[in-house]
C-alpha cells in the first residue's frame, strides 16, 4: 500500500476501522488536531523507558516493537495500518514501556496529550469517541492477556509463552511477528 | 461541595465539572465484607454500575479469594463490564472495612454522554488512564516473569 494517502483516505480509514460509531463532523476534528509526522525508517517514534505523552496512528507501513531484555532487544510485535500505539503513555503520563520503530517506509500521525485536550474542549463528542475506542482497545488486551496468561501459568509445565504475553499486553492478539 | 473534591484523581476537574459529576452519583455506606461485584454477574442491563471508591479501599479479587489488588480512594472499579457491554463482570469487588463509594448507573452515565459530552469525555479519561496503569503494571510484571521472577504475575491474574 502507497504512503502517499490523501486526507480522505486517512478520513476513511480511521472511520472505518476505527472510528465506526463516531459523525463525519467528530473523525473531522479528530483528524485537524493530528499531526502528520515525517519519520524515517529505522527511527523510533517511542524508546522504553523514555516519556511519551503522545498518541500514534499508523496510516500506512509498519512498526516494529521491540521490548528490552537482559539479552538484548526482543521483537514481539509488527503493527500494521490502522492501529494506534502510544495510548498507554498517553493516558497514563508515564514512559514506554516497548520500543516502536519504523520497519518500513510509512505515513504516521501524532495526537498529543495538550491537543487531546484541546479537542475535548472543541469537539467533546470526537473526544469521547476516540477515548472510547482505546478503553475498548485496552480492556480487550487487559482481558485476553489475563485469560492467555491463567492458561498457560496453569499448565504443569508452561512453555515460552513471555514473547506471546507481551505481544498481548503492547499490541493485542490480532497482531503478530 | 461535592464529594469528589480532595480526591487527586479528580483535581483536574473543575468545581462544575465535579458538580456535575456529583448529580449523577450516588453515594453509597458498605461494611467490611460487603459484595459491590461478582465475577460472572452479568453487566448487560441498565442499572449496572461502575464505582469511584471516597473512602476506605476495596479488594479486587478473582473467584472468591484470590486479591488481585486493591484500590483506595479516588479509583474506579466496575469499568470493564460497563466498557465492554457484552462481556460479564471480569471480577469480584469487595469492601474492606466501613467503605464509602459513589455509584454511576450505565443509564446516568449514558444520559450525561447525551447532555454533557465534554464532562463525559473526562470522565471517560480517568478510566481509561486506570485501564492504561492496568495494562502497564501487567507489562511490567510480564517483563519480570521473564527475567525469571513470575510469582508476582501468577497472584496478579489468579492463576
Amino acid at each position: 500500500m502507497s504512503i502517499e494517502r490523501t486526507r480522505e483516505q486517512v478520513h476513511e480509514a480511521l472511520a472505518d476501522r476505527l472510528l465506526p460509531a463516531a459523525p463525519r463532523a467528530d473523525v473531522d476534528a479528530l483528524l485537524d488536531y493530528m499531526e502528520d509526522v515525517q519519520i524515517a525508517q529505522g527511527e523510533a517514534i517511542l524508546t522504553a523507558g523514555q516519556a511519551n505523552a503522545a498518541l500514534w496512528y499508523l496510516a500506512a507501513g509498519r512498526l516494529q516493537v521491540e521490548v528490552p531484555t537482559a539479552a538484548g532487544p526482543l521483537v514481539v510485535a509488527e503493527i500494521l495500518p490502522n492501529h494506534w500505539v502510544g495510548e498507554v503513555g498517553l493516558l497514563d503520563g508515564g514512559e514506554a514501556t516497548a520500543t516502536v520503530r519504523v520497519s518500513e517506509p510509512s505515513r504516521i500521525f501524532r495526537i498529543d496529550r495538550a491537543a487531546l485536550d484541546s479537542l475535548r474542549e472543541r469537539a467533546p463528542d470526537a473526544a469521547l469517541a476516540l477515548v472510547h475506542t482505546l478503553s475498548i482497545d485496552l480492556v480487550d488486551r487487559i482481558r485476553g492477556s489475563n485469560e492467555f496468561l491463567r492458561r498457560e501459568l496453569g499448565r504443569d509445565e508452561p512453555g515460552d509463552w513471555h514473547a506471546v504475553a507481551l505481544r498481548w499486553v503492547l499490541a493485542g492478539n490480532e497482531l503478530g511477528p | 461541595m461535592s464529594a469528589l473534591d480532595g480526591l487527586p484523581a479528580f483535581a483536574h476537574f473543575t468545581s462544575y465539572e465535579r458538580n456535575v459529576l456529583d448529580r449523577i452519583l450516588s453515594e453509597r455506606r458498605a461494611e467490611d465484607g460487603y459484595e459491590f461485584l461478582s465475577e460472572g454477574d452479568s453487566a448487560q442491563d441498565l442499572s449496572a454500575s461502575m464505582f469511584v471508591v471516597l473512602e476506605g479501599a476495596v479488594q479486587v479479587l478473582s473467584g472468591r479469594d484470590v486479591e488481585l489488588r486493591r484500590i483506595g480512594p479516588g479509583d474506579v472499579f466496575g469499568t470493564m463490564a460497563l466498557l465492554d457491554r457484552q462481556q460479564d463482570r471480569s471480577a469480584t469487588c469487595r469492601a474492606v472495612g466501613p467503605t464509602v463509594v459513589a455509584e454511576l448507573p450505565r443509564a446516568a452515565y449514558d444520559q450525561l454522554v447525551r447532555s454533557q459530552a465534554g464532562v463525559a469525555a473526562k470522565f471517560k479519561m480517568l478510566v481509561a488512564r486506570q485501564l492504561a496503569q492496568d495494562l502497564r503494571h501487567l507489562t511490567e510484571l510480564i517483563q519480570r516473569a521473564h527475567e525469571g521472577d513470575d510469582g508476582p504475575l501468577r497472584r496478579a491474574v489468579g492463576a
